[in-house]
């Protein structure tokens, strides 16, 4: 997942932060132990490690002792050296081991015990079963199969995206609304601002590059401002995040009993189903389905392991095999001509006004629109803060299957499937608006004599805080960092 | 694009030796369950690198080769018992199901046999392409094969060895090779033509963690650990006659067998040489 | 006199002034040379060698020059003052210059193309370049030697640019501008590359060339002739002129006709040919529009068949120059044999109206048919969808099947037998196999249960495994981790590259020596052995000794293979020293 920061501080524009996995483990400091009691959370925060972490934890997995850093260190190629270092770097931050000491006073790393024993529960067995995964007592007989149940998640889904961009037609119109303790997350999450005037709701810049964004990731930023608030509504954070991480190990297609769960969590569940993310017939049923958007939750794709489906026999598995795991609920519609011509076939309201935001469209019928890229709507999309990544990675998410296909068979081998030159050129209309770097100085001009002048200066050389300089009009401007330093040297010169 | 990269998934493939005439467990019965205990860990491990990894466990017994998992028929209900995933749960149950039941429906064997390991790798090798071709345009599996055996070399399969080592190479698939008893100097080519990696288990009791540390990453991220140095792989022929290693020997110009004396009759073919002349031992060129 | 002209002066002309000085311009056999009036030195010279062409001041300048220029960039000008006048200088200089370019030609030719082709072969191939200058620059070969070595690139060069045939321009004629002088006359300018298309083009004009010149009309007579002829401007009808060349107008048609029907093309149905420019179906065009003459079409149609012939002469040149490359078996009389035959049986019908259908016999349509089937063959035929159709046949003769006696060597291939296998089962204390095979069918009912963790791998074991694989331990024996090349810079490393390329190239040529059976391979051997000692010293011990100072310790791994290969050439030649010298003894 991307993480992106920081905001330029010419424009208003602040850019969508995402925080991954790792980062927002990083940011529970205090929680992080009571969280690796939960083997789910474990294995969830091991799948993400970088590979060479992977590899050394699971070296250190089935060892009692603490293992010396010199050995740890060794185990790595040198010429690998700096990716072993950030390795060892994203361990200690995660908590996942700390140092410790041996005799022969060497230093160690030590796995945190918590984690090691859940991972290695979670991996070879042993322990509690989670607190989820109940047995059901007999077979539903109503049992739902899987392609309804990405329906129906994608359903849920849409709703909500659907209020974000037309919240005042929502009411009336196909879609159900959604309920207050939605929208009040997505205020919380600044997604769109409430309008002073006259009371309803407009999208932020944040709200536009979250709807770019993809399904997984947009699920799992709105999960984590749900989890923000979880504590104001009474229900413990580390409860819903086990809920939430066991939820991304349970399987496709399968009920699971919600019999056992407390009360907190039941209402946890309730929100879970009206995001769709699980699914469950009855407000008053004991048994539930969970979604491909919660199975994919920390990860895109996630598979669905094979031979689990019982519904169908397995010939229906090597089909469903041949597919992506998006295109059962997630078609691409989009196709990008080298013309700057885009066609999407689509009728959804939601995926045409997400269009608008960054094309200009031309035509509309009842199957097809067609917009054209410019330069002017690009800009217009900049300026509300997008990036041309999010706009590039939109139009691949939803590239028309046609377009892949095409791009695989053609000879030669591109990254992407998109045109290469409408590529280059949103990324070259973004970098026009950047053709100023901005750094704050101060300008030191008026020096009586050329040599007072060229000393300041080649001290500020030195010291590497000079910007800029012209002998000729003896002006030069240093950073403002820097001026205490070019001050008080100035001052000792002119003394001494 | 069709590089292999780390972050692509992988699909390993398992080929066990079960055959109970192996020295290693004739010695002792018991080290089949520790073996087959290490290789479900093991499977399981894999597949919690990466929640797209895929994984298969063939077993090679004295009869016949069989897929352990997934299974060829309907599998059964499973459910979470302990604190396992639920997924590594089933995959453990359908390897130890799925061998007990190849074990007891083998028919009784009253004479030491073969491993028919390379028909196996060859089975293999077709379910691998098989998975390739099903998965979506444009997406990149790594595959493998990591083979754990006790059998000794095998000169009757000597051809279709071969064959499955230039198919995996073509195809780019590593083999890899876990000895446990002997040295096995065929699949060591084999590993040396594909790029995989040879280890002889020093002791069965750490072969869980053996096999961690050595063919659990994936070959792309085995440049930047530091793993044992490639094995001398001994490349040279036996001679057609005496079957015994040779470094200089003579060849028939039409059959291409290999003795290590001068005969005026190729046996193999029957073609009828020319007696040469004494002539000056010739030199050897050193070159670069 | 300071110096005897042993060589011959061809030409001599005085009062020609060379920088502002006068004297006498001589031409010998291969040098031009300028001598000053009153002094006997010779204030220029020019070896033919070094002349690469020669320029005149244009007409109308003051200046009568000639302008010799030179290979390398430098020029020589001379200013004929003959006291007599500018005609005479003239003259001189028409002199000087045809002399010298007749000369000029025979001296360039030889030169440049060899060392054209050795600049080109040099640039072409870096390495080879670099070779160059590090064996010949350097003189440790001397520059024959190493072209000796690389005849073979050179030859394939030469072999390449093979000379191609110069095509006759389809516009020639109009390259014949007439210079109109103003009175009623025309000057055509004829260039040798002109007359020669003519030639080719026009072959009876050849013939009526070589009939009459020189014997009856001179050069500029027949081709004034030619051009004044009606022959020439075919499209003005000027009748009555009795001139050499209406026959050839006549020889051309009759030859026309022939070729036409020559090509026989069995899909190609000429007469079927019209010129329908409006599409099907726009308006009803029948083909019989054709053969309404009008009085303004036959001007209309003569030109078009002037056009035709022109182009069909011209296309013939090319095919009579891949006719005589391929030595073809047919010779002009067997084809003029069959058309004959074709023309023969064409007489035997009536022609009605000029056009010819040919009836054909029995014998002509199968041939017809056949070369009908050919040529549709050709056109469905790919070679590179398989074996080609002809070679097919030809091939399943040749192929023989290997008979083999022992058919399992094959399949066990080169292993060495395993006698071990079973034998050695009886050494351990192992349990008879069915005892074993029930023990395992015993145990596969505990599989179901859990297993502990310290039960799938003890601890202790895991450890020592950890201590084994870890760098140091038993397993990792062998095991380095600096690579060698991280801590070479780049220069050190292209320099080693080259010292390779360089002893690669002689060691190579030593190795070749051997046997040495002969004595130019004694000589050469001899020859080589020096020049790699001399290498040696001159280019590998300095770079030793540099590294040894610089990067110690890493420099004596570095060279230790590239000595390694000159010691074992040394070692070789002192052996075959002692062999030869115990020889002789």
């Amino acid at each position: 997942m991307s993480s992106k920061k920081g905001s330029s501080a010419a424009s208003q524009v602040v850019h969508l932060e995402c925080k991954n996995l790792h980062s927002y483990l990083k940011s529970q400091t205090q929680i992080i132990s009571k969280l690796y009691e939960e083997p789910s959370i474990c294995l969830a925060a091991y799948r993400d490690l970088p590979e060479i972490a992977k590899q050394f934890v699971i070296r250190m997995l089935c060892v009692e002792q603490p293992v010396p850093q010199a050995v740890v260190q060794s185990w790595g190629s040198q010429v690998y050296a700096k990716e072993n270092l950030a390795a060892c770097e994203a361990l200690t931050e995660l908590r996942i081991w700390t140092e410790a000491s041996i005799s022969g006073g060497l230093t160690a790393w030590d796995l945190t015990p918590s984690f090691k024993r859940n991972l290695k529960i979670a991996w070879l067995g042993g322990g509690r079963s989670w607190s989820m995964f109940n047995s059901v007592e007999q077979n539903d007989a109503k049992s739902r199969d899987i392609s309804f149940l990405d329906n129906y998640a994608m359903s849920r889904w849409n709703c909500l995206l659907h209020y974000m961009v037309d919240s005042n037609a929502s009411k009336g119109s196909e879609m159900e609304g959604i309920s207050v303790d939605a929208v009040r997350i997505i205020l919380h999450a600044n997604l769109m601002n409430r309008n002073e005037q006259d009371g309803s709701y407009m999208l932020t810049s944040q709200g536009f590059q979250f709807l770019l964004m993809d399904t997984q990731s947009q699920v799992w930023h709105f999960m984590l401002q749900y989890l923000n608030t979880c504590e104001q509504r009474g229900l413990s954070l580390v409860d819903c995040l086990s809920m939430l991480f066991q939820l991304s190990f349970s399987t496709l297609g399968r009920d699971y009993s919600s019999e056992g769960l407390s009360e907190n969590m039941q209402t946890f569940l309730q929100h879970l189903r009206e995001f769709g993310l699980v699914y469950q017939r009855t407000r008053k049923e004991r048994r539930f389905f969970p979604t491909r958007l919660a199975l994919n939750f920390t990860t895109k794709n996630a598979i669905v392991p094979e031979n689990i489906i019982e519904n169908g026999n397995i010939n229906n598995n090597i089909n469903k095999l041949q597919q992506s795991d998006d295109t059962n609920y997630e078609k691409g519609y989009i196709i990008v001509e080298t013309n700057y011509r885009v066609y999407a076939y689509t009728d959804s309201k939601l995926q045409i006004s997400l269009l608008a935001l960054f094309t200009e469209l031309l035509y509309r019928f009842p199957n097809v629109t067609v917009g054209v890229i410019t330069r002017d709507s690009i800009r217009q999309a900049l300026r509300g803060g997008i990036t041309s990544r999010q706009i590039i990675s939109y139009l691949e998410q939803h590239a028309h299957p046609k377009m892949i296909a095409n791009a695989s068979t053609s000879s030669f081998k591109t990254t992407s499937f998109l045109p290469p030159t409408v590529i280059d050129q949103i990324k070259l209309w973004e970098n026009e608006r950047n053709r100023f770097s901005f750094i704050d100085g101060v300008v030191y001009n008026q020096f009586l004599s050329e040599a007072d002048f060229m000393t300041l200066r080649d001290y500020a050389q030195s010291i590497d805080v000079l910007l800029w300089q012209n002998e000729r009009t003896r002006t030069m401007v240093v950073k403002k960092t820097g001026h205490e330093d070019v001050k008080k040297f100035w001052k000792r010169y002119s003394k001494g | 694009m069709s590089e292999n990269t780390s972050d692509d998934p992988s699909l390993l493939v398992i080929a066990v030796d079960t055959n109970p005439s192996q020295i290693v467990i004739r010695k002792n019965p018991d080290a089949l369950t520790k073996i087959i205990n290490s290789i479900s860990a093991f499977g399981n491990a894999h597949l919690m690198q990466k929640p797209q990894n895929k994984l298969a466990v063939v077993a090679c017994h004295h009869h016949e080769s069989k897929f352990l998992y997934p299974s060829a028929e309907k599998p059964q209900e499973f459910r979470q018992i302990d604190g396992q995933y639920e997924f590594f749960t089933f995959v453990e149950k359908s390897i130890k199901n799925n061998l007990s039941e190849l074990i007891k429906n083998a028919p009784n064997i009253s004479n030491n046999s073969e491993s028919l390991l390379a028909g196996c790798l060859a089975m293999i090798l077709c379910y691998i392409l098989r998975i390739k071709k099903s998965q979506p345009t444009g997406s990149n599996l790594n595959t493998r094969i990591l083979v754990v055996t006790g059998s000794e070399d095998s000169a009757h399969q000597y051809m279709t060895y071969m064959n499955v080592f230039f198919t995996a190479q073509k195809e780019r698939v590593a083999i890899d090779i876990c000895a446990l008893d002997n040295t096995l100097v065929l699949l060591q080519q084999g590993c040396d033509i594909t790029g995989g990696h040879y280890l002889k288990v020093p002791q069965l009791d750490g072969l869980l963690q053996y096999l961690l540390w050595i063919f659990l990453p994936d070959p792309s991220i085995r440049s930047k650990l530091a793993l044992p140095p490639p094995v001398k792989v001994d490349y040279r022929a036996a001679c057609f006659c005496h079957r015994e290693l040779i470094d200089i020997g003579f060849v028939c110009s039409v059959c291409l067998s290999i003795f290590c004396k001068f005969s005026p009759i190729c046996t193999t073919c029957s073609t009828v040489f020319k007696v040469p002349l004494p002539i000056k031992p010739k030199k050897k060129k050193l070159k670069t | 006199m300071a110096q005897k002209k042993v060589e011959d002066v061809l030409l001599q002309i005085p009062q020609v002034r060379y920088k502002k000085s006068d004297g006498t311009l001589y031409i010998m056999k291969e040098r031009v040379v300028f001598m000053l009036e009153n002094k006997d030195q010779i204030a220029v010279s020019h070896s033919f060698y070094d002349i690469k062409m020669q320029k005149i001041s244009p007409e109308g300048k003051p200046k009568i020059q000639l302008q010799l220029v030179l290979q390398d960039g430098g020029n020589s000008t001379f200013h004929f003052v003959n006291k007599n006048g500018t005609q005479h200088q003239m003259h001189d200089r028409e002199r000087v210059k045809e002399l010298i370019q007749s000369i000029l030609p025979n001296f360039k030719r030889k030169i440049d193309t060899e060392l054209e082709q050795k600049n080109k072969l040099l640039t072409e191939n870096p390495k080879l370049l670099q070779l160059y200058k590090d064996l010949v620059i350097s003189k440790v070969i001397t520059s024959e030697e190493f072209w000796t070595i690389h005849g073979k690139d050179l030859q394939n060069i030469q072999n390449v640019s093979s000379k191609q045939e110069i095509g006759v321009s389809g516009n020639f004629l109009t390259e014949i501008k007439p210079i109109n002088d103003g009175c009623n006359q025309f000057k055509y300018n004829l260039t040798p590359e002109v007359i020669e298309s003519v030639f080719r083009a026009y072959p009876a004009v050849k013939k009526k060339h070589a009939e009459h010149v020189p014997n009856k009309l001179t050069e500029s007579e027949f081709w004034t002739k030619f051009f004044q002829s009606h022959y020439f401007h075919r499209d003005r009808i000027t009748t009555g002129m009795k001139d050499l060349f209406a026959e050839c107008g006549k020889m051309d048609e009759s030859m026309l006709k022939k070729d036409i029907k020559k090509s026989n093309d069995p899909l190609l149905n000429l007469s079927k040919f019209g010129d329908n420019t409006i599409e099907e179906g726009f308006c009803s065009s029948s083909l019989v529009d054709n053969k309404i003459d009008n009085a303004g079409n036959i001007v209309h149609q003569n030109i078009i068949k002037r056009f035709n012939q022109h182009s069909f002469l011209i296309l013939k040149t090319c095919k009579e120059q891949q006719k005589n490359s391929e030595a073809n078996p047919i010779t002009d009389e067997q084809q003029d044999k069959k058309n004959n035959s074709i023309e023969g049986s064409n007489k035997r019908q009536k022609n009605v109206d000029n056009e010819v259908v040919p009836i054909q016999t029995e014998e002509e349509r199968n041939e017809q048919v056949q070369k009908k089937k050919m040529r549709i063959a050709e056109k469905i035929h790919y070679d590179d969808l398989g074996n080609d159709l002809t070679q097919q046949n030809k091939d399943m003769s040749t192929v023989t099947n290997i008979n083999l006696d022992k058919l399992e060597r094959y399949l066990y291939g080169p292993m060495p037998s395993n006698e071990n296998s079973f034998v050695n089962s009886n050494k351990y204390k192992v349990a008879p196999i069915d005892v074993v095979d029930m023990t395992i069918r015993k145990n596969t009912s505990e599989w179901s249960q859990r297993v502990t963790h310290k039960q799938l791998i003890n601890p202790t074991a895991a450890v020592n495994a950890l201590g084994e694989l870890s760098p140091g331990g038993v397993l990792m024996s062998g095991y380095h981790d600096h690579n060698l090349s991280q801590f070479v810079p780049t220069e050190v490393e292209k320099e080693l590259n080259n010292l390779y390329l360089s002893a690669g190239e002689l060691l190579h040529e030593f190795w070749l020596c051997f046997p040495p059976i002969t004595p130019e391979l004694e000589m050469k051997l001899l020859k080589m052995h020096d020049t790699i000692q001399r290498f040696n010293s001159s280019k590998i011990k300095p770079f030793e000794d540099r590294i040894i100072r610089d990067l110690s310790p890493l420099g004596s791994q570095l060279v230790s293979h590239i000595n390694l290969l000159i010691d074992t050439a040394f070692r070789k030649f002192s052996s075959w020293k002692e062999k030869k010298v115990g020889k002789v003894k």
